[in-house]
């Protein structure tokens, strides 16, 4: 069994990063820009792997091309600069937009936070790491995957 | 001159708007010139179907729109009515209704979300406070993965917008229907209240030359661009993707924003008593708005497009005159005004801080020219004149009225009981099934998602009665109910009966909550109107709505047309005329959920139920071929509205239910399902039927009332002035059973077939 | 003098009309304080918080609200003692400023009010029953044991959620104030799937509390839905208005 990461971001300007953003430029914390994606984990089974970016495309309510961009990533770990979201109690699902991929044993959600400072750099990680503890995540519920 | 019209043929072709051949000829003829490539998409946006009427004006004239309760008519943004007096001053509902089904299909989130935003908006732009939305939706068949994506992204678009607004949801309604599979509807209604001489017009008022035009709302940006036109056109599953750009982009937190601070500036307005225009930008954008505005008043306009704040550098001007950019709104102010207008948006309520390059900005005058000048970086690129830009044109589309076949008699009753010998079944087992179809089945898993109370004004919210009911003045026990009707299943046999029984339907959903119907909308969602079969189904309707209208003496005061409702492998959505009731009551003491409230209660009906079954849930059940409607019989059912109303004002009815989909016993299970100690109900097994008795009578779904009387004396007293014949149904019971005839069925198990079928509306697709 | 009681309005509140005829009902001195105006707030001697969608619930409900400059004087306000009443929206601004339970620091949440268990938005008429004695909240003066309240929980992040450690802290310190319960008072599982069934906090004061459901939106006759719907009464105040009745009592209590 293996992990695929997918990431979905909005080709429509993303209301939640421009908020995301001005929040923590009220917080001090220096970013010019923040990207937002939903990330979406597929453990599949090893020979099931092939059909698998096509099969995520298809599903509707993950990818709409009119207004989603759909990346598959090289690895089912945050990019560097970037943190990962997760709900520290979710019950992983097996289907998603009403269908059952072949292969797919669980399926997992995050929400991926990049930022980047007015070069279009990433942010230095104790950057990123004060705005995760102060706003992207609660740890009452949440944890902050790196 | 005929070198100039060729080339505005090549341009517009070039371009990709699209005017025919025709019209762009006709404006390269009456400007003299090749008209400017903004000037192109204005015409294009202005004189598309959904801004011109251009196929329907000619048929909507014949709508009845003048009342005594009307307060604003046709011919803006909103219709009002009157609901009248409270402290000395006059209130009116406004209410508008319109439809957004092309974006809806495509991004269906969006669409749905940011229908919602623009029907709020023309309400704001009377004066108005915004107090509710209405949401009649017809969506393709549920059990396909694509219509079900669709189906739940427009239901969390709505509940996204309409939630975070606070605007509470008090209606609306689900049909499912394979002609809508590539042709989702969704409709939109919204209301608002306004103190009668508080309504703010939309035009530029009189005397207001060298008055400011400000632009208050989200940065123009490309979204929606091209936006008008691109509905008026068939969709194509390739074309899907290339409509990047066309998304319009809902924010509702800016729209609360901006809500507020409009009230504010409402308030200070008012202290002040100075005039305004007013309107939100929809269809055709900036030009679209304010061109129409000052077109209005009469007047002309002067814009300087690169004082439109927006999101992105070196936008072209045709984008900032034309594009849809959402959560746009444009006043008409005096100078002396503006100042404080910009305050309030920008300082006050700090639009700029609630969404990027958010803000109000002054971009131009309004003039005596009664032409539109727009320049762009010194250059003038728009000089028309603004009757010729607004004034569209008008086509005489070619039409085939529907045939619809007569049956007589004899023939209904041998194909009725053919139908009932071929599908055997008891009075209870039809009814599970009738109760589970999708049409009847409950649909709490789509309502619930909507805040139904936010406001603190709703007295019946979603679900609880047959129409919504506000107290919309705190303090004050005038109420307002909101009605929908129109059914898809009707209006593929019968466009013309389906219109009428759409307008009584409305009309009873309001009477049914004890308030009297005082203004008509209606949203008309047909086909391509240049097939004259289509076109005739469009004429056919206006004929019913107008007809109905007339006999309930109800006038029609806002309404929408959406034509080329279909997708170009061929397939055109039923024929969809719905309708909107408002409804108005002295004291909402009077109002009455459906629930039945006590044991031991008469059942009533207020009209024999007819032999009817065309387009009806049952017919469709067991295979039954019939295509006549059920007859309105307009004036008695006008009699039985106000008998319902009389007998809720009285205390002598606990509930009334119109019968609708499922006829009769769907009713009943309906209201005993709604009782809040599990009370059940019996039918005596003599159906009511004329002319001779047949159990499917039953399902019938005969325009009549179900009422729980509570004062037999006083019901009887009520129905003999009103001149309406009670027939006795059965009565209520203490014990959650349906005993139907010599049938007993536990009122869980019916229950369970009526909430189980969009229970997973969010879940998995059945196979 | 009577108390002063603030009702904070922050950009994509929605419910503050609402809120504000219910505390002026039970004869408070309540006014709406704008996001504009957070001068204005250390003069009041209550605050309430009411529901919407503040920054439309972007990244997480309640979370850049917390941050706002308004939150300050009410942080400050709440560390002084003062009562604060979040309803909604307004609970979940409180949990995210760490103000309920309060037993961790400032804007470090120990506890939050989660996405709903299904993932969606659901509004339904509720009732939420009193879950500690009466003198655990000294904010509802005068409520009944085991009082009963009714409400509509209309929300999409409405389910307690915190390390099972902490949620073992909040029940057997009495954090949990309300749990959902039916019209006769039995307890029952959260529609949301809030953890014990929570349906509002407090702190450990019983100063401030965060109540998830409205109960502003079921505080007039003509609102109630049931037998309690009485005609010759509809323009009244009853049912959920009691929550703001005892509210009004300690208020008045400490102002004598």
């Amino acid at each position: 069994m293996t992990t695929r990461a997918f990431a979905v971001s909005l080709t429509i300007p993303d209301n939640e990063a421009f908020t995301a953003l001005e929040t923590v430029g009220r917080l001090g914390i220096p970013a010019a820009r923040i990207a937002r994606s939903d990330i979406w984990l597929f453990e599949v089974d090893e020979g099931a792997t092939a059909g698998l970016r096509d099969a995520v495309a298809s599903i509707e309510t993950i990818f709409n091309p009119n207004k989603h961009r759909l990346v598959e990533r090289a690895s089912a770990k945050p990019e560097p600069g970037e943190v990962w979201i997760a709900a520290r109690d979710e019950a992983p699902a097996t289907l998603v937009g009403g269908r059952a991929i072949p292969g797919v044993r669980a399926i997992r959600r995050r929400t991926g936070w990049r930022l980047y400072d007015d070069e279009g750099r990433p942010v230095p990680e104790a950057t990123l790491a004060r705005a995760v503890e102060t706003f992207l995540c609660n740890p009452a519920f949440q944890e902050a995957l790196r | 001159m005929s070198a100039v019209l060729d080339d505005a043929v090549a341009l517009g072709r070039r371009v990709g708007v699209a005017l025919s051949d025709d019209e762009l000829r006709r404006i390269a003829e009456r400007i003299g010139r090749v008209p400017t490539v903004t000037e192109l998409f204005a015409f294009d946006a202005q004189w598309s179907e959904h801004c011109s009427y251009k196929s329907s004006r000619e048929h909507l004239r014949k709508l009845p729109t003048e009342g005594p309760d009307v307060l604003l008519g046709v011919g803006e943004d909103a219709g009002i009515v009157r609901l009248g007096e409270w402290n000395g001053e006059t209130y009116g509902v406004v209410v508008a209704h319109e439809s957004h089904n092309h974006p809806s299909q495509v991004v269906p989130f969006e669409g749905a979300a940011t229908g919602i935003g623009g029907i709020v908006r023309d309400v704001l732009c009377m004066g108005a406070e915004v107090i509710g939305v209405a949401d009649p939706l017809r969506f393709g068949r549920l059990d396909n993965e694509h219509c079900r994506y669709v189906a739940q992204s427009v239901v969390d678009g709505i509940a996204a917008y309409g939630n975070a607004i606070g605007v509470p949801n008090v209606g609306g309604d689900v049909f499912v229907d394979e002609s809508f599979d590539d042709n989702v509807l969704v409709n939109v209604v919204a209301l608002g209240l306004v103190k009668a001489n508080e309504i703010i017009h939309s035009r530029a008022p009189a005397g207001s030359a060298g008055w400011d035009i400000v632009l208050v709302g989200k940065a123009t940006d490309r979204s929606g661009f091209g936006g008008a036109s691109f509905s008026s056109l068939t969709l194509d599953e390739e074309d899907a993707d290339q409509n990047k750009g066309a998304v319009q982009v809902p924010d509702p937190f800016l729209k609360n924003v901006i809500m507020r601070a409009t009230y504010a500036v409402f308030a200070e307005l008012r202290a002040q008593n100075v005039e305004a225009g007013f309107k939100d930008l929809g269809a055709g954008g900036l030009a679209g708005c304010s061109a129409e505005l000052c077109a209005a008043g009469g007047m002309g306009a002067e814009v300087e497009l690169e004082r439109v704040p927006t999101a992105q550098r070196d936008l072209p001007p045709e984008v900032i005159a034309i594009g849809e950019t959402q959560e746009r709104l444009c006043w008409i102010v005096p100078p002396s005004f503006t100042p404080l207008l910009l305050e309030i948006y920008n300082d006050v309520f700090g639009l700029p801080r609630v969404a990027r390059g958010a803000c109000a900005a002054e971009i131009g005058k309004v003039t005596e020219s009664g032409r539109y000048v727009a320049r762009h970086r010194g250059e003038t690129v728009m000089d028309v004149d603004l009757a010729f830009l607004t004034g569209g044109v008008r086509y005489r589309r070619e039409y085939t009225l529907p045939h619809v076949r007569r049956e007589s008699e004899a023939e209904r009753e041998r194909t009725l009981a053919d139908a009932d010998r071929a599908r055997p079944g008891s009075l209870g087992e039809r009814l599970r099934a009738v109760l589970a179809h999708r049409d009847v089945c409950s649909r709490a898993a789509i309502y619930t998602r909507y805040d139904g109370v936010v406001r603190g004004c709703t007295a019946i919210p979603p679900g609880y009665a047959d129409a919504g009911v506000l107290v919309p003045i705190p303090g004050a026990p005038l109420a307002a109910a909101t009605g929908i009707g129109g059914n898809p299943r009707y209006g593929k046999i019968d466009p013309r009966g389906a219109a009428e029984l759409a307008v009584a339907e409305a009309i009873g959903h309001v009477a049914a909550v004890g308030a009297r119907a005082v203004g008509l909308t209606d949203c008309l969602n047909f086909g391509d109107p240049t097939v004259p079969e289509h076109m005739g189904a469009f004429v056919a309707a206006v004929n019913g709505l107008a007809d109905a209208a007339r006999h309930f003496d109800v006038p029609f005061v806002s309404g929408n047309v959406s034509l080329y409702n279909r997708s170009s492998s061929g397939r055109h959505v039923a024929p969809s005329p719905i309708v909107g009731a408002i409804g108005v009551m002295a004291d909402v003491a009077a109002s009455a959920t459906m629930a039945f409230k006590r044991a031991g209660s008469p059942i009533v009906l207020t009209a024999p139920l007819q032999t009817a079954f065309g387009g009806s849930v049952i017919a469709e059940l067991l295979a039954l071929e019939t295509t006549t409607l059920p007859d309105l019989r307009a004036h008695a059912f006008a009699k039985q509205c106000a008998l319902v109303i009389a007998c809720l004002e009285r205390g002598a009815i606990g509930a009334a239910h119109l019968v609708t989909d499922g006829g009769v016993l769907a009713a009943l299970a309906k209201m005993a399902f709604a009782s809040e100690d599990g009370l059940g109900f019996r039918i005596d097994p003599r159906p009511l039927a004329e002319p001779a008795g047949h159990e499917l009578a039953w399902f019938s779904e005969t325009p009549a009332f179900a009422v729980e009387v509570l004062d037999v004396a006083a019901f009887t007293e009520l129905a003999a002035q009103h001149g309406v014949p009670g027939y006795d149904a059965g009565e209520t019971l203490a014990e959650p059973v349906a005993l139907l005839g010599e049938e007993r069925v536990a009122l869980d198990e019916l229950r369970d077939a009526w909430e189980a079928p969009l229970r997973d509306f969010y879940g998995a697709v059945r196979a | 003098m009577s108390a002063r009681v603030a009702v904070l309005v922050f950009p994509g509140t929605n419910s503050e009309d609402e809120t504000l005829r219910g505390l002026h009902a039970v004869g408070l001195d309540a006014a709406l304080v704008h996001w504009s105006q957070p001068d204005a707030l250390p003069h009041f001697d209550a605050y309430v918080l009411p529901g919407g969608f503040a920054h439309e619930d972007r990244v997480r409900a309640g979370a850049a609200a917390a941050h706002e400059a308004l939150m300050d004087p009410v942080i400050e306000a709440a560390q002084a003692g003062k009562f604060v009443l979040g309803i909604c929206n307004g609970a979940q601004i409180l949990a995210e400023a760490g103000l309920v339970p309060g037993t961790g620091p400032l804007r470090r949440p120990t506890a939050a009010f989660a996405p709903n268990a299904s993932g969606r938005f659901a509004s339904l008429h509720v009732h939420i029953k009193l879950a500690v004695a009466p003198d655990r909240v000294p904010i509802l003066a005068g409520i009944e044991p085991d009082a009963v309240i009714p409400a509509w929980a209309s929300h999409g992040d409405g389910r307690l959620a915190a390390p099972p450690d902490e949620l073992a802290r909040m029940a057997r310190d009495g954090h949990v104030a309300f749990v959902y319960a039916d019209r006769h008072g039995t307890p029952v599982p959260a529609a949301n799937g809030s953890a014990l069934g929570a349906a509002a906090l407090v702190n450990r004061a019983g100063t401030v509390l965060a109540v998830m459901p409205h109960p502003e939106r079921d505080a007039w006759t003509f609102q109630h839905l049931g037998a309690t719907r009485r005609r010759e009464a509809m323009l009244e105040p009853s049912g959920g208005i009691r929550l703001f009745a005892c509210f009004a009592r300690a208020l008045n209590g400490r102002a004598a």
